[in-house]
């Protein structure tokens, strides 16, 4: 096992390895930054130029890709509160107050070395289960999903702000557009209203693209200025390295955001997006001022970036286990390995422990020189927060619309990033809260497969979700979320909390 | 250097068999060919068709590039309806996962194509369907199956998928009463549903199971192939249902409907040469994913037969 590794890092530390791994993270970041484009489009761009290559260089390449993604994609919700990837919605919710206050260099500085962080300990959090993988990869399954996607719904009532009433109506509304579509147990067409571009359900990309870029570049139109409200008399922009520092700080949450992720990330058919929302949720939790999630906590930025990168690692420990990828990328990935002639399986780690570790290590340094180069242009990034609406709003709106159009060549998905923009627009407009309805829209699919499948598991008995440890302590912890505050607001009588959107 | 005296021969035949031919064929392909695929980028059916696109090329009376457009969706449904939908010009073809992309509409869904109009071109490659079991099973033989009290749970993908049907078919022919756990994505999601325990059987080709096969993941019970991979595994044919033999995914490639036979002609004997190509053979070699193919013609054949057994075996379970 050491003699592997050792060989990779050997190809990987020389003049050729490095140079794919720095030309993997540098097309990483791109394709992260852009909204729309991720890093399953970048994989499956790359592997045309892979041809020909030798497989471990073409390994380092997607390695390089895969580790710098995450970071890329948190710059544009940071900066325009628009997801660069679905993994990164989450940290538009604080990233984007915090831009507004003027701290995008803090927040910038946070998300990079929280990424950095994040996507190590999934190495590390690889590295210690591999002689488990199998086990671990076994215990989760629908009852699990089923308990961990109520807690993440559960996070609605958290998300609302003061307005209970309009959270749950948002969050419904999200629900049911996740219900649209092919129902994957009965097989039936649901509420897609004869149009056959809904068949598989809204496609999640271009609903948050329109829901967050398209609304929040309608809204500084009307609002005109620049995303920074604080007009010249703020002095300075605050330093990036307030933002290292913060996540220094603030090591439980990166802890617990790499955990999530690096377990999320270990489960097939969840994705990095639940990852991400579930340790933004459980951030929140755990906070001692949770009410100041939403309007620029920073820990709102950690939490959800350490979770984003930690998945890879953790999406690697199915893939080891049993070839089965636990990551859209890592599926893509897997494709790869195919086309160089190698066949990924549940003896993978047995015939090509030379090309997993690659994979690690080029996983495992990529996001650390994705979090550098972030570091090191953070400042000028931040600059962007200070660009008039006239010159970002036709900029960021172009760039959005392409790359929606580029993930999958289909005019359709703009059309649909353009409605859920006004939608966006509109909810932002009368105080509804974008929140509820994307966690409803990202979690309802998963809620409502897993319930199925685990009432076909035990034939029809609800015990199911009781009698497993996993799935019951998920449930208790889900009912406490939703009936400690509760007791609490009811023994204390405040009064209710001010609106957020 | 061979690839430069193939197109100078290409050449010379395009302008020999110019002249005989009608025009549609004689300047056959002047622009650069569209290969669907109605698979995500990644896995093992996409590898194989851009490793035959990628050489595909060349072996075309003149060189253009064949590119790969992966278009998921709907089970296969959203590229198969633009392939019946495109120009028959022969310069849009598409990768057909067959029985997966018949079975919507055997079972009598309404879906925007006629797969029975398609124009076949070739098969690349095919693998039977086994049956497994999970390892803790008690099952080890078919009379166990049908002496089973409580209904055998298989998971499979949702109604009007492959996996669906033929786990119904399965159950109908051996006479077992069995329940589905169901609604995951594709092969790899329900193969780690019975890794894990979610269902006890699960019916899956041939390549994708008997790796877990071997390494003591899963348990063998039945193939459908004709001579087992496995060695010692009983065959479909060995228990007494040989109309079953042979049931197993099939790796097709169709043009859209009315495709005139010279462009068809051309197509089909690319694609045979495509496969025989070093390269590609290198390539299946390595990745262990062998070729199995035949051409238009002989597809066509296979295609309709295997519907006539699908149709009446699904007519047996009422669709379930």
């Amino acid at each position: 096992m050491f003699e592997s590794l050792i060989d990779a890092a050997g190809l990987l530390f020389t003049l050729n390895g490095g140079m794919w791994l720095a030309l993997g993270a540098i097309i990483g970041l791109l394709f992260g930054v852009i909204p729309g484009l991720g890093g399953t489009t970048a994989i499956a761009l790359m592997i045309p130029f892979t041809f020909g290559r030798e497989p471990y260089e073409a390994i380092t390449l997607m390695g390089g890709v895969m580790g710098a993604v995450p970071f890329g994609g948190s710059v544009s919700a940071i900066l325009l509160n628009t997801p660069g990837t679905a993994p990164n919605t989450a940290t538009c919710f604080d990233g984007y107050p915090l831009a507004q206050q003027g701290k995008a260099g803090m927040a910038i500085g946070a998300a990079a070395t929280a990424s950095s962080l994040g996507g190590l300990i999934g190495v590390v959090f690889l590295a210690a289960m591999i002689p488990v993988a199998k086990q671990i990869v076994l215990l989760i399954g629908p009852p699990e999903f089923f308990a961990l996607a109520l807690l993440g719904i559960a996070g609605i009532a958290l998300s609302t702000g003061g307005n209970l009433l309009r959270g749950l109506i948002c969050g419904a509304a999200g629900l049911g557009l996740a219900f649209v579509g092919y129902d994957g147990v009965s097989g039936g067409v649901r509420f897609t209203g004869g149009i056959g571009y809904l068949w598989d359900g809204v496609p999640l990309v271009p609903a948050l693209t329109g829901i967050f870029a398209i609304t929040e570049m309608i809204n500084l139109t009307v609002k005109g200025g620049t995303v920074f409200g604080g007009g010249q008399a703020t002095p300075k922009i605050s330093r990036v390295s307030d933002g290292v520092k913060s996540v220094l700080r603030q090591y439980p949450v990166v802890l617990q955001g790499s955990l999530i992720g690096a377990v999320v990330g270990a489960v097939p058919g969840i994705g990095g997006t639940v990852a991400s929302f579930l340790s933004y949720t459980s951030a929140v939790l755990v906070s001692k001022h949770p009410e100041s999630f939403g309007k620029g906590d920073i820990a709102g930025v950690i939490a959800p970036e350490s979770a984003n990168n930690a998945k890879e690692g953790g999406a690697l420990i199915p893939t080891l286990a049993f070839g089965i990828p636990g990551s859209a990328e890592m599926a893509v990935f897997l494709g790869v390995l195919v086309l160089h002639g190698l066949e990924p399986g549940p003896l993978m780690l047995v015939e090509n422990e030379g090309v997993v570790f690659s994979l690690i290590l080029a996983l495992a340094v990529a996001c650390v020189i994705a979090s550098l180069i972030g570091l090191a242009v953070a400042r000028w990034a931040a600059l962007l927060t200070r660009v008039d609406v006239h010159l970002l709003v036709p900029t960021v709106v172009s760039v959005a619309f392409i790359g929606v159009y580029a993930l999958r060549s289909s005019i359709e998905d703009v059309v649909m990033a353009l409605i859920f923009g006004i939608l966006g627009y509109l909810m932002v407009r009368f105080d509804y809260p974008r929140i509820s309805l994307v966690i409803g829209l990202v979690l309802g699919e998963i809620a409502e497969v897993s319930f199925h499948q685990s009432l076909m598991m035990s034939e029809g008995s609800w015990t199911i979700f009781f009698t497993r440890s996993i799935t019951l302590g998920l449930l208790v912890t889900t009912l406490a979320i939703l009936v400690v505050p509760a007791i609490g607001a009811f023994a204390s009588r405040k009064p209710p909390e001010e609106d957020r959107s | 250097m061979a690839a430069r005296h193939l197109f100078a021969a290409a050449c010379a035949a395009v302008i020999l068999i110019g002249a005989v031919l009608p025009a549609t064929a004689a300047s056959y392909p002047e622009r650069n060919i569209t290969f669907l695929v109605p698979f995500k980028t990644g896995g093992g059916y996409d590898a194989t068709v851009r490793t035959v696109a990628k050489v595909l090329g060349k072996y075309l009376p003149n060189e253009v590039d064949v590119r790969p457009l992966n278009l998921p969706g709907g089970g296969g449904r959203k590229a198969y309806t633009k392939l019946y939908n495109a120009k028959p010009d022969g310069y849009t073809i598409a990768a057909f996962a067959y029985p997966g992309g018949a079975m919507p509409q055997i079972v009598g869904e309404t879906v925007g194509y006629d797969f029975e109009k398609l124009t076949w071109l070739a098969r690349l490659s095919q693998s039977a369907y086994m049956v497994a079991l999970n390892k803790e099973s008690k099952i080890g033989s078919l009379a166990d199956l049908r002496g089973r009290e409580l209904p055998v749970k298989i998971a499979s993908s949702g109604l009007g998928s492959t996996s669906f049907a033929v786990t119904a078919i399965f159950a109908k022919a051996v006479g077992f009463k069995m329940a589905r756990v169901t609604g995951y994505e594709g092969s790899r999601e329900y193969t780690l549903g019975v890794l894990r325990g979610d269902a006890e059987m699960v019916i899956g080709t041939v390549e994708g199971l008997s790796r877990f096969v071997e390494s003591g993941d899963l348990k063998p019970l039945i193939t459908f192939e004709a001579k087992p991979t496995i060695p010692g595994l009983l065959t479909v044919r060995e228990a007494g249902f040989p109309e079953l033999e042979g049931m197993g995914a099939q790796r097709l490639v169709a043009a859209p409907p009315t495709l005139p036979d010279d462009i068809r002609q051309i197509l089909s004997d690319a694609i045979q040469k495509a496969i025989s190509d070093p390269d590609s053979q290198a390539w299946a070699e390595k990745a262990n994913r062998p070729f199995d193919p035949l051409d238009g013609t002989a597809v066509e054949r296979e295609v309709s037969k295997g519907s006539f057994i699908l149709k009446r075996y699904i007519e047996a379970v009422g669709k379930d």
